[in-house]
């Protein structure tokens, strides 16, 4: 992703916030927030920059549930 | 006597008691005297747990009398920070202002494992709001005041387990419960200069503590020596169906003689490369010590992002853990500025970015697991730096520009740790070293810190200024 898109992906994803929760945060926490917003958005693209194969599953393996005893 | 058992080992302590030398109420008295002439100072404690201690001592008492020895752990006082529940009325307060009248009915099952060893709760431990789940980056973020290291009151005692590290290491308690979900045990016990323990996840019952990550978070203890967190460990750990991450693989403590051992010791390569001066020389003298009993050969992991697959983990699940809190406006009442908005971006994190974090967890475990084979432990210093002063950012300071590699491997591989003292700064402040081993390999990462720790003395040292006297 290059910095443009990267840049419109932080900012949408701050719209989202501001729209949730814009009301109750002042000028210098939304820029905190944006702060925010964009860590998430370089971590996510570190994590999508490794390529998966297919069949790679997550690490979180779901158990049927059955009462012990 | 009463002086006396102050910075003693649990083992020592538990011998004590069970010669009848001493008995779980003077013990328990000495321990909440320190508790409540000392805490404030370290801004350490949030409830002293006076008469539920004395209950459980006397029952301790009465029990030793009797001929009934539960082991160890029997009669001795305890702390546990302030996320884990607990009844008889005792606030759980998780560090933050809009909690701090929170009553819980029940135990924690780490609460309920160490009553069942025979340990006295003395107290609710100090830690970081909400567990550092708002993002702080400055130690003032809890409505106790900031951890400071009883080593230098204007310096900060690392966190999120501010309490934990320093009440153990201002002789305040014997041994303390404290959490990590990314690096909240190893950093105050650095900072403190105590043993902590990181256990494997899923080794330790985390029902009835407060969740920030459910597949990160970790409880451990910190205690004065690895042989101390060995035998916290064996009391808390196991099979917990109130806790379906608990693991089958049931932990027993091995803590025979490590006299003659040789170890093979892996060490990342660079891994000292953004590490402060004290901290760096303090680590390659350990490793001249440590020559002594191990061979020790460079290693590296897989080039696999870490540290941003521990972020998108971490901020998609404490995105769910604490969506109440965000949604109820309590975040304006926290107590750090920065915790007051932390956690609102998280929101943001893509399921699908969340998936794949965990599908990369898979690769980490798996590559980790390749690596560290070959070796007993991986050493490295346990912090880049030592502890910051009590007003400064730490996320900001230069010490710590560069990735943690192992802090967040570590973790999101669910990997064992102990950090232990090795040594001092020029201005009195303890660095530590830490062994991390694979997967349920708790003996052998203690057996490595016990070894250690057998060549060095830098346990055995305390903050002059809280020694008892005479």
């Amino acid at each position: 992703m290059n910095d443009e898109a990267t840049n419109q992906d932080v900012e949408e994803r701050f719209n989202t916030v501001k729209r949730l929760y814009g009301d109750r945060l002042d000028e210098e926490q939304l820029e905190g927030v944006r702060t925010g917003v964009e860590t998430i958005v370089r971590a996510s693209q570190a994590v999508s920059a490794v390529r998966l194969e297919n069949g790679d599953e997550p690490f979180s393996v779901f158990a049927p549930y059955r009462e012990e005893g | 006597m009463s002086d006396s058992l102050v910075f003693k080992s649990i083992r020592q302590l538990g011998g004590l008691i069970r010669g009848r030398e001493v008995s779980p109420t003077e013990l328990a008295e000495v321990f909440l005297d320190r508790l409540e002439r000392l805490g404030g100072d370290y801004n350490a404690v949030v409830t002293v747990t006076r008469e539920r201690a004395i209950r459980e001592a006397r029952r301790a008492e009465q029990e030793i009398s009797s001929g009934r020895y539960r082991g160890p752990l029997h009669g001795i006082p305890y702390g546990v920070k302030d996320l884990l529940a607990t009844k008889d009325g005792i606030p759980t307060t998780w560090g933050a202002a809009p909690f701090r009248n929170q009553v819980f009915d029940y135990d924690a099952t780490v609460v309920e494992r160490l009553g069942a060893a025979g340990a006295v709760l003395a107290a609710k431990l100090a830690m970081v709001e909400l567990a550092g789940g708002g993002g702080y980056w400055q130690p003032n973020a809890s409505f106790t005041g900031p951890g400071i290291t009883p080593w230098d009151k204007n310096r900060w005692s690392g966190g999120s387990s501010t309490g934990s590290g320093a009440a153990t290491g201002a002789g305040l308690v014997p041994f303390a419960i404290g959490s990590e979900t990314g690096g909240s045990i190893m950093s105050p016990s650095s900072n403190c200069g105590v043993a902590g323990l990181r256990p494997t996840y899923g080794r330790v019952s985390r029902f009835g503590a407060m969740a920030l990550s459910w597949t990160l978070d970790k409880l451990g203890p910190m205690c004065l020596t690895a042989d101390d967190c060995g035998l916290v460990l064996e009391a808390i750990s196991g099979r917990d169906p109130k806790d379906p991450t608990t693991t089958s693989h049931s932990f027993a403590y091995d803590d025979s003689d490590v006299g003659s051992r040789r170890f093979r010791f892996g060490m990342m390569e660079n891994v000292t490369d953004h590490v402060d001066e004290p901290t760096r020389t303090n680590f390659e003298r350990a490793l001249d010590v440590l020559a002594e009993v191990a061979d020790i050969e460079e290693m590296r992991f897989s080039d696999l992002p870490h540290e941003e697959i521990l972020q998108v983990i971490l901020f998609a699940e404490a995105a769910s853990a604490f969506e109440e809190i965000v949604d109820s406006g309590k975040l304006a009442e926290l107590t750090a500025p920065e915790d007051r908005f932390g956690a609102y971006p998280r929101v943001t994190v893509l399921a699908k970015d969340y998936i794949n974090a965990l599908r990369l967890r898979r690769l980490v475990a798996e590559n980790a697991e390749e690596a560290m084979s070959p070796f007993d432990a991986l050493v490295a210093p346990t912090r880049s730096g030592v502890a910051t002063p009590v007003n400064q950012g730490f996320r900001s300071a230069t010490l710590h520009a560069g990735k943690d590699t192992m802090m967040s491997l570590g973790n999101v591989a669910g990997l064992p740790a102990v950090s232990v003292p090795s040594g001092f700064s020029e201005e009195g402040l303890p660095t530590g070293i830490k062994f991390m081993g694979r997967a349920y390999e708790e003996n052998a990462i203690l057996a490595a810190a016990r070894a250690y720790q057998s060549l060095t003395e830098w346990h055995e040292r305390h903050p002059p200024d809280l020694l008892p006297a005479g």
